[in-house]
């Protein structure tokens, strides 16, 4: 009982934060609404990006990039579960599963999806999963994909 | 995982009541014909059963383990059927069948798994796809062994076909034979269950829902003796483990491939971890270990039965082809270093040859220990996981060992793997 006191009292207090690839940084309000999450951290300034972590409710660490011009152009998860992929990739989501359901090959251990305006990549299993998709004509200028971490 | 001490005691309880008043739950019958969880022959020890590595029930795979079992309704010998394909998933836990490969009337017969008069239904996470269906109670044999009244998954059962979207929004669906590339999988990982304490602990941890009725879902917290099982561990004997073992192959490939899944570790004269083998015990709750190749680390390393190739990143010294396998002009040779959480350290070698040239060299073959592809972490960032997957590649030539998490073995208590 205490503990659903507690979870309740942390959604009231950061009821909404998570956006889309490729949304405007305001959309990141829309995405924690749909995770049911609670964002842990605030805007990190950096010199290329920010930086939103946001925990959602099935226990992924989800951090969202975002442009000097607002756009979130990467998000990255890790996580004992999937997280919303369709709430993370928005546009992309669809594309995504497409593409994995072209590929016949199964049982590889690693997923990587690279198209030429979209990069999904998940490793793990079960317990741990995590993972990174980025919109590569979108990264800001100077931003190297190791950066993100 | 954390918070298993509690539960052990619980389950051995279970165990202990099962096989007192079951009369034979997971006990091997020494009529081992007519136990047939399909794949016995004369020349298989009792706590064994065969296993094949073939093109898969599509025809087009390679490197994948497959077994028989038998799946009865509670206490039928009616509805039953003996279910070919298994995939053997040392990377997974849980007995999952694919319904389209299901006779109608035995699936139709097996009750379904209940919380609160509420459906269990589970949203299994694969790492390409999700595999949505009921939890369903059935008495299961593999080779000598029939554990009652199992809890196990029917992926696909059309008795569900309403997906919640927090199920489908993980991935691709992986709700059918041509689309799993198997008729089932045996998860017989280091973990006693496939979620555990996440999922006992959070209700919103979208693995395991309730259904009230067919279309109507919601995700529920499933206590750990409820979740889906390590087969194995449910067994009245032979139950800390098990021991695969594969041919070397000639000249790298084979096909049809036939070797042992062998139940127990050291419970058994034929199942003794070897004088000679490595021990490392694996990562508590992520069954890892880490791996050392060419002087890059990989935090994230497993042996993995259920994974087709060796996978891992090799700073590009060697070139891909366009169907993503690693392609070098001349096999190479590597050698790579698995060190435990308790810094203990195995070296052992392995070979990557050209995949399309194998391939294409050897249409029929099945089975190919030298086939590798990238894990492309490097190319994506500094994720929390650099990969390294020790695939089914791995086994052939070798006897690999996976001991449950707090199974004692004579060897020491799991979960470890050990290989010779």
């Amino acid at each position: 009982m205490l503990q659903k006191s507690i979870l309740a009292l942390s959604l009231l207090i950061c009821s909404s934060v998570f956006a889309s690839l490729g949304d405007d940084e305001s959309s990141i309000q829309k995405d924690n609404t749909r995770l049911g999450g609670t964002h842990i951290k605030k805007q990190v300034q950096q010199q290329l990006f920010s930086v939103h972590e946001l925990q959602s409710d099935n226990g992924a660490t989800i951090k969202e990039y975002v442009s000097p011009q607002g756009k979130v152009f990467a998000v990255t998860w890790k996580g004992p579960l999937m997280p919303d992929l369709n709430q993370l990739l928005g546009q992309y989501f669809q594309p995504y599963v497409d593409t994995l359901k072209a590929d016949g090959k199964r049982h590889h251990g690693v997923v990587h999806v690279e198209q030429p305006n979209f990069v999904v990549h998940s490793s793990g299993r079960l317990r741990a999963f995590s993972g990174l998709a980025y919109l590569p004509q979108a990264l800001p200028q100077g931003v190297k994909i190791e950066d993100l971490q | 995982m954390k918070k298993r001490l509690a539960f052990l005691v619980f389950l051995s309880f279970v165990s202990v009541v099962l096989s007192g008043c079951g009369g034979g739950t997971g006990t091997p019958s020494a009529a081992a014909s007519s136990g047939s969880g399909g794949s016995n022959n004369s020349s298989l020890a009792p706590n064994a059963v065969s296993l094949t590595v073939d093109a898969g029930p599509n025809s087009n795979d390679h490197n994948v383990a497959f077994i028989s079992i038998k799946v009865c309704a509670h206490s039928s010998t009616i509805n039953c059927q003996t279910i070919d394909h298994i995939l053997v998933d040392t990377g997974s836990t849980g007995l999952r069948l694919l319904a389209d490969a299901m006779s109608p009337s035995v699936n139709s017969a097996l009750s379904q798994a209940k919380l609160n008069n509420s459906s269990l239904v589970e949203c299994m996470q694969f790492l390409d796809g999700f595999s949505w269906g009921p939890l369903k109670k059935a008495d299961i044999t593999i080779g000598n062994y029939t554990v009652s009244n199992m809890t196990i998954q029917i992926i696909g059962d059309s008795s569900f076909s309403s997906i919640p979207t927090r199920c489908s929004n993980t991935g691709a669906s992986d709700n059918t034979t041509a689309n799993f590339g198997a008729k089932g999988i045996l998860g017989i990982s280091n973990t006693r269950q496939d979620c555990g304490s996440t999922c006992a602990q959070s209700s919103n941890s979208t693995l395991y829902y309730q259904c009230s009725n067919a279309t109507t879902c919601q995700p529920t917290t499933v206590t750990v003796d409820s979740q889906l099982q390590q087969p194995i561990s449910l067994f009245s004997q032979d139950n800390n483990g098990s021991l695969i073992q594969l041919p070397a192959l000639t000249a790298n490939v084979g096909t049809n491939v036939q070797g042992s899944l062998i139940f127990g570790i050291g419970t058994q004269s034929n199942n003794s971890v070897g004088s000679n083998a490595s021990i490392l015990y694996v990562h508590p709750s992520t069954s890892t270990l880490t791996a050392q190749l060419q002087n890059s680390t990989y935090s994230f390393a497993f042996i993995d039965s259920g994974s087709t190739d060796w996978i891992f990143d090799d700073n590009g010294l060697m070139p891909t082809c366009s169907t993503g396998f690693y392609c070098p002009s001349s096999s190479q040779t590597l050698t790579t270093i698995f060190t435990d959480i308790h810094a203990t350290s195995s070296t052992f070698n392995f070979s990557i040859a050209n995949a399309s040239e194998a391939f294409n060299d050897n249409p029929i073959a099945t089975a190919f220990d030298n086939i590798g592809a990238p894990a492309r972490d490097s190319q994506s960032g500094n994720l929390p996981h650099t990969t390294f997957i020790a695939g089914l590649p791995f086994f052939y030539g070798r006897s690999v060992w996976t001991a449950i998490e707090d199974a004692p073995t004579p060897s020491g208590t799991g979960p470890y793997v050990a290989f010779q």
